[in-house]
């Protein structure tokens, strides 16, 4: 069977003169789709928070994003846009929700607990969440979360921007299910060590393009 | 333009000063300050009615069978007496004793392992636990935005047409907030306003010297996660705070409970094991299994004779707090919920 190349554009950065701006763009081209001979996967939940949108100038701080944490919703088709300071040649952000925001108690819009991503068990938000059916029938449910030692799954990622081109950050989704097994039923649902080693899989599966 | 402004500054300075004025009757002078963040949720009576409602409205489980007063009574200090274990949907039986309800301004973190971090987060914990009330936010706000009542109570307290999960859990914290327990004859007596009596004196005294450093005064808990070195409850297999850190050394470790109240909150002890304060006591001052993480405090038998017992119960019984037991405000809205 053919491999399919699946990319999901989250974020991009155009810098023309007339649109100072970040995007938040999520996009999911099919829920099913089949790339390698064995593997299929049929995804039913992807999200994730993305927080604490800085933007950077040779290494000084030029702009905080001041919303704090922005849920992203891969399977539904959003935008949101944040202005940035055009002279900005790199920024940086977290994979997740910063401990100060995880003790402040209940919040609205993206941080409210009714959108799914946070336990109930265990105070905490769920920093990336992925369910999907693999093969068929295999269960695959990803809860990635935990704010605090020794099970930190916050990941910090930073880029450089172009300020001549187009920037778009995006997450391979191709590239991060190659560490799971898909052959067999997965589930993570706490904060432990599989889960801090997930998180930077996740983190390594971002990537910046320029067109 | 000038007037109106004025008029504005005038009206949100006397809001402010109702909310604070609200906040000073509720919350009592001589306790410490409360780490429960009165900004990010000010206190309004409008939504502590609300949250009151919703406190004792069984639309908060599954099947609508439970409300959150089905374990947490105010007859009992807000614990669910007689009941070694609550029992939740479909009469399934979880693996703790309901705690009783109060002075959670000050409670750095809820569950008897710690697992929830703030108040308004807690009242997720038994509403989505299966063996509680089994539901999800998602349904009740469903619940919640179809009912006409609530909308119209919701829109009113923070003008918001569709109910939100932050306003229904901000809404119940505020009820929670409200119950503040600090009416008791030891408080009488740290007011200067009743004696103890010679037994409950010496009660007092040797509550000091063996049971404070656990259960500090004034909110008789000091929140430490410690080992009693109560023997493993084989029939439940609870490790406490080590479901939490996953660290060994957490084993068996549970929150220490307020004493407040503690003659209306029996049977006692994480699984409910002892009936009386009798039998708690007696399992304080005799030899007990010690496993390696034993509190430091507990790792002898405490040296309390029999009588001595009798007389730190007879303190024990000044904490209960029988204005906050039959306070009015706390209890079932029966103005509100008859009709549904």
């Amino acid at each position: 069977m053919k491999l399919l190349l699946f990319v999901i554009l989250c974020i991009s950065l155009p810098v023309s003169s007339f649109c100072q701006a970040i995007q938040f763009k999520s996009k999911i081209n099919q829920d099913h789709f089949i790339f390698t001979s064995a593997d299929t996967i049929e995804i039913k939940v992807l999200k994730f928070y993305i927080a604490n949108l800085q933007f950077w100038r040779k290494g000084k701080l030029v702009q905080t994003d001041k919303k704090g944490a922005y849920l992203i919703d891969v399977l539904k088709d959003a935008t949101t846009i944040i202005p940035y300071k055009k002279s900005s040649d790199s920024l940086s952000f977290i994979l997740g929700v910063d401990s100060l925001i995880q003790k402040k108690g209940a919040m609205g819009a993206g941080l409210d607990p009714s959108n799914g991503m946070y336990w109930t068990w265990q105070s905490g938000y769920i920093h990336f969440k992925l369910e999907a059916i693999t093969n068929g029938a295999r269960n695959l449910q990803l809860h990635i979360g935990g704010y605090s030692a020794p099970y930190n799954t916050i990941q910090a990622i930073g880029f450089p921007i172009n300020r001549l081109k187009n920037n778009c950050i995006q997450f391979d989704l191709l590239a991060f299910l190659k560490h799971i097994d898909l052959s067999n039923t997965k589930k993570i649902m706490s904060p432990c060590a599989e889960a801090v080693l997930i998180s930077t899989n996740i983190a390594q599966s971002f990537s910046i393009c320029h067109d | 333009m000038t007037k109106i402004s004025t008029l504005l500054i005038i009206a949100i300075l006397f809001v402010l000063l109702c909310s604070s004025r609200l906040e000073k009757n509720l919350l009592p002078s001589y306790f410490p300050k409360p780490r429960y963040d009165f900004a990010s949720n000010p206190f309004k009576k409008d939504i502590i009615t609300l949250g009151r409602r919703l406190f004792y409205d069984p639309i908060l489980s599954k099947n609508n069978t439970l409300s959150c007063a089905s374990c947490h009574s105010p007859y009992n200090a807000f614990a669910h007496v007689d009941h070694e274990l609550s029992h939740g949907i479909y009469d399934r039986i979880g693996i703790r004793n309901a705690p009783a309800l109060f002075n959670l301004a000050w409670a750095p973190y809820f569950m008897l392992d710690g697992a929830i971090h703030h108040l308004d987060m807690q009242a997720l914990a038994p509403l989505s636990d299966s063996n509680e009330m089994n539901n999800s936010i998602e349904m009740v706000l469903f619940q919640l935005n179809k009912d006409a009542s609530y909308q119209q109570q919701f829109k009113q307290c923070f003008r918001d047409s569709t109910i939100t999960g932050e306003h229904f859990l901000k809404a119940i914290a505020q009820f929670m907030l409200s119950l503040v327990s600090a009416e008791s004859k030891y408080d009488s007596v740290m007011r200067g306003d009743a004696h103890f009596t010679a037994q409950e004196n010496n009660g007092y005294q040797l509550f000091q010297k063996h049971c404070n450093s656990c259960h500090q005064a004034p909110l008789f808990t000091n929140y430490e996660f410690i080992n009693t070195g109560l023997a493993e409850n084989s029939a439940i297999h609870d490790y406490g705070r080590f479901r939490i850190t996953k660290n060994e050394n957490d084993s068996f470790k549970f929150k220490v409970p307020s004493l407040r109240n503690i003659a209306f909150t029996y049977p006692y002890m994480h699984d409910g094991r002892y009936a009386s304060l009798k039998d708690v006591l007696k399992f304080y001052t005799t030899i007990h299994t010690f496993q390696k993480n034993t509190d430091i405090r507990l790792q002898k038998p405490m040296p309390i004779s029999a009588n001595e017992q009798v007389d730190i119960i007879s303190f024990l019984l000044c904490l209960s707090d029988n204005k906050f037991i039959f306070n009015s405000k706390h209890t079932y809205p029966k103005n509100i919920l008859k009709n549904q």
